[in-house]
């Protein structure tokens, strides 16, 4: 079952999607903190996103639901962040900088960055790298 | 105490964030600006693990790459992170963690989430381990900031080790302080610097800067607060910035702002300015660009003043008395009280040898090395609170302290030399040709003969003058006034600026325009100062000057003009010239005292104020043939 779901692209054009309704009726929000660069210590809280079949995407453009437009090493639109069945998942969107996971054992101690290819979950408290940049998963 | 506060970190980290075009401040620039700080504990305790070097690699790695020249947001601003630690910090500063460096670092630490923190995680450091060899570190008063470069860019001037530290504190956040010239010759000991302080890689418009004794920086903010500020001229100098003083130093900043379009030429002095544009060009802008400019402000705002020359000029002269200091009960019942502003001081008649009792006088100069303490009238801005200046040697400087502006109760001491005495002596210097205590003074040819200074000064100091009294600058000499790049009188040292005579600057700077352009032309001998005071005596007689004159000496004598011809417009409404002479006189009779000029300078000033007393004395209104003057007689005889 599908719904027309009005939005503005990115000319600020009505276009319309085809999307699930449990996605619009109920969406996902999620808490990030930036963890590095100029807004380092800021906390942005993500409840709508743009195209609600893709999730929140994250890049340099300012359509992104979360945009980073100083920093080049992000691309246009980096990855994209989404809950399915109760689990967020991560995917890198083709960027040229690629993105990262940092991965810690269970005492906390550090243990290695792992590169995201394909769809990755992520549990809140993780760091991402996107390009150069932190950000954290910091709460639902 | 060698130490470093969290501000000047702040600083270095700014400049490191705008090495890299970041433009904001955040974590990982305190981190980079903490390991550049010498004998830091951050560098130590890094050091000591070996890991220094990885960390600022990985720093590089991770932090935000090299921005652009392209700016997102407004102001160089610290991220909120930094917020939070610098919060942190202060907190532990209050709670007692010094140095300011050791907190910060500590802070950093503590907040541990950061970037600095995640890459000392991904080392394998152990932060607890850090945390404690930082809270057990022990190298505190070591630490210091790395020290700005200064450049300077003209190989004739060198800077002690007292002006750098001073230019450095009064340019906080430059990351290069370029010194490009010196704007004054210094003899009077004060260095006023052309200063370009560059910051993140941006080079900001020249500023003029003064370094002098810190009493008189303080003073001449005080001045400059007192008269200056409400009544300058919008394109001149202002004192925006407080002076700078530290406190182990005797030496002082001050750095005059000037409202003028970014990006244009330096100011130059008065002097480069006529050898670059020519005496009609410098005729024109005395007259245009600083007596129009400021008169409404200054010399416009004249009102009548009554007054005997010494209240206003015995201030140039030298001390009245030097006394040699004595034990208090060295006074006897019989021994003469002399009291400020008493007619002593200009009268003379205290004989060498006397011993006399000092009452109420107000220390001006305290020489802690050579003992010596000047005394005058008063503390107040005034003139004649400079009168009536005795130096006494010998103080216990041991036992008593003074201070300027202190009002001492009593002293002793004996005479050791009058004024008469000093002028004499420094007439003696001059090497002259004549009798120096004759009553005339005669030129070689014959044709002139003028009061000799030295015997006349003081009957000039009791006359009575009707002038006028107005805001004055007090020092205007050629040196103090800039030309800025729009061709804008800029004034500077604002020391000596009060209430007084109305015709005192023009008076100095006539003297100054004359050392200047016209001693240069000179021969070193007495005949050449005489063949120079026959053009300033037909000047001053006819207001016009030979046509078969040397064109060198025609430019400096256009320039005199000019000022006569402002001066001629602000003497008092009975328009006695004598009012001028007198003012000049005494501006020159000072002249032989100042060691560092040249000997032709000095010994043609002595004349000058000969041929000024001759002027004075003959006290007639002039008629003078110069169109702008007669304009300026002619609206007095109208108003009047």
């Amino acid at each position: 079952m599908g719904k027309l779901w009005r939005k503005q692209d990115y000319q600020n054009r009505f276009v319309f999607d085809i999307i699930s309704v449990r996605k619009v009726n109920v969406p996902d929000s999620i808490e990030i903190m930036v963890m590095s660069g100029p807004y380092d210590g800021s906390i942005h809280r993500l409840t709508t996103p743009h195209e609600p079949s893709s999730g929140y995407v994250i890049g340099r453009r300012d359509e992104c639901d979360l945009s980073f437009p100083f920093d080049r090493l992000v691309s246009s639109r980096h990855a994209r962040l989404f809950k399915n069945d109760g689990v967020w998942y991560l995917e890198d969107l083709g960027s040229t900088n690629k993105t990262f996971i940092d991965k810690r054992r269970a005492d906390g101690s550090f243990a290695g960055r792992e590169r995201i290819e394909g769809i990755h979950a992520v549990a809140i408290g993780q760091l991402i790298q996107l390009g150069r940049l932190w950000i954290r998963l910091q709460s639902e | 105490m060698n130490s470093v506060t969290i501000q000047q970190v702040m600083v270095i980290a700014r400049q490191e964030s705008a090495e890299l075009k970041h433009f904001y401040i955040g974590v990982e620039h305190l981190l980079l600006a903490l390991t550049r700080l010498k004998g830091g504990v951050t560098t130590e305790v890094l050091d000591q693990r070996g890991v220094l070097g990885y960390v600022l690699n990985l720093l590089n790695r991770d932090m935000f790459g090299r921005g652009d020249e392209q700016r997102y947001w407004p102001d160089f601003r610290n991220t909120d992170r930094v917020e939070k630690i610098l919060d942190n910090a202060h907190d532990l500063i209050d709670q007692g963690l010094y140095p300011e460096d050791r907190a910060l670092f500590m802070a950093i630490l503590d907040e541990g989430d950061n970037l600095p923190v995640r890459i000392f995680q991904e080392l394998g450091i152990d932060t607890a381990a850090l945390r404690d060899s930082v809270l057990s570190w022990t190298g505190g008063s070591r630490v210091s900031a790395p020290s700005v470069p200064i450049t300077v860019e003209d190989p004739a001037l060198q800077l002690n080790g007292d002006q750098e530290k001073v230019l450095r504190e009064m340019f906080p956040d430059a990351g290069l302080i370029t010194v490009k010239r010196a704007l004054q010759d210094g003899y009077s000991g004060a260095a006023v610097l052309l200063v370009q302080p560059t910051r993140h890689k941006l080079v900001y418009a020249p500023v003029v800067v003064k370094l002098d004794d810190r009493q008189s920086i303080q003073y001449e903010k005080l001045r400059y607060d007192q008269w200056v500020k409400d009544i300058l001229p919008p394109t001149s100098a202002r004192i925006v910035d407080e002076p700078v003083i530290l406190p182990e130093l005797t030496l002082g900043g001050l750095k005059y702002t000037f409202v003028h379009k970014q990006g244009t030429d330096a100011p130059v002095n008065l002097r480069e300015y006529a050898a670059q544009y020519g005496a009609q060009n410098l005729a024109e802008f005395i007259h245009t660009a600083l007596y129009e400019a400021f008169r409404p402000y200054w010399w416009g705002q004249r009102q009548a003043y009554h007054f005997q020359v010494w209240q206003e000029y015995e201030l140039l002269l030298p001390p009245a008395l030097i006394l040699e200091a004595l034990p208090l009960s060295a006074a006897t019942a019989t021994t003469r009280t002399l009291h400020p502003k008493g007619a002593w001081s200009f009268k003379g008649g205290v004989p060498v040898g006397e011993i006399v009792i000092l009452e109420g006088f107000v220390a001006q100069k305290v020489k802690i090395e050579q003992r010596s303490l000047q005394v005058s009238a008063g503390a107040q801005a005034g003139a004649a609170d400079r009168a009536s200046r005795i130096e006494v040697r010998g103080i216990d400087t041991a036992h008593t302290s003074y201070f300027r502006g202190q009002t001492i109760k009593r002293l002793v001491g004996r005479v050791l030399r009058t004024r008469d005495d000093t002028l004499q002596e420094q007439v003696q210097a001059l090497e002259p040709n004549f009798d120096i205590l004759a009553q005339a003074l005669s030129d070689p040819t014959g044709k002139l003969s003028l009061p000799n200074p030295l015997l006349h000064y003081a009957r000039l100091l009791e006359r009575w003058i009707d002038g006028t009294l107005s805001p004055i600058h007090g020092d205007l000499h050629t040196g103090n006034i800039l030309i800025g790049p729009a061709g804008d009188a800029w004034l500077i040292d604002f020391e000596w600026t009060r209430q007084g005579h109305t015709l005192f600057d023009w008076a100095v700077l006539e003297i100054s325009l004359l050392a200047e352009l016209l001693v240069p032309l000179l021969e070193d001998n007495w005949d050449s100062c005489w063949g120079a005071i026959y053009f300033l005596h037909t000047l001053s007689h006819h207001g016009s000057i030979p046509e078969d004159t040397p064109s060198a000496v025609l430019d400096a004598l256009r320039a005199i003009r000019a000022v006569r011809a402002v001066a001629e417009e602000l003497l008092a409404p009975n328009a006695l010239w004598s009012e001028y002479y007198i003012a000049l006189a005494m501006c020159a009779i000072r002249v032989p005292s100042w060691k560092n000029r040249s000997l032709t300078t000095r010994r043609f000033m002595f004349l000058v104020s000969a041929l000024s007393m001759d002027l004075a004395r003959t006290n007639n209104p002039l008629d003078i043939d110069i169109d702008t003057i007669k304009t300026a007689t002619d609206l007095r005889h109208t108003s009047a």
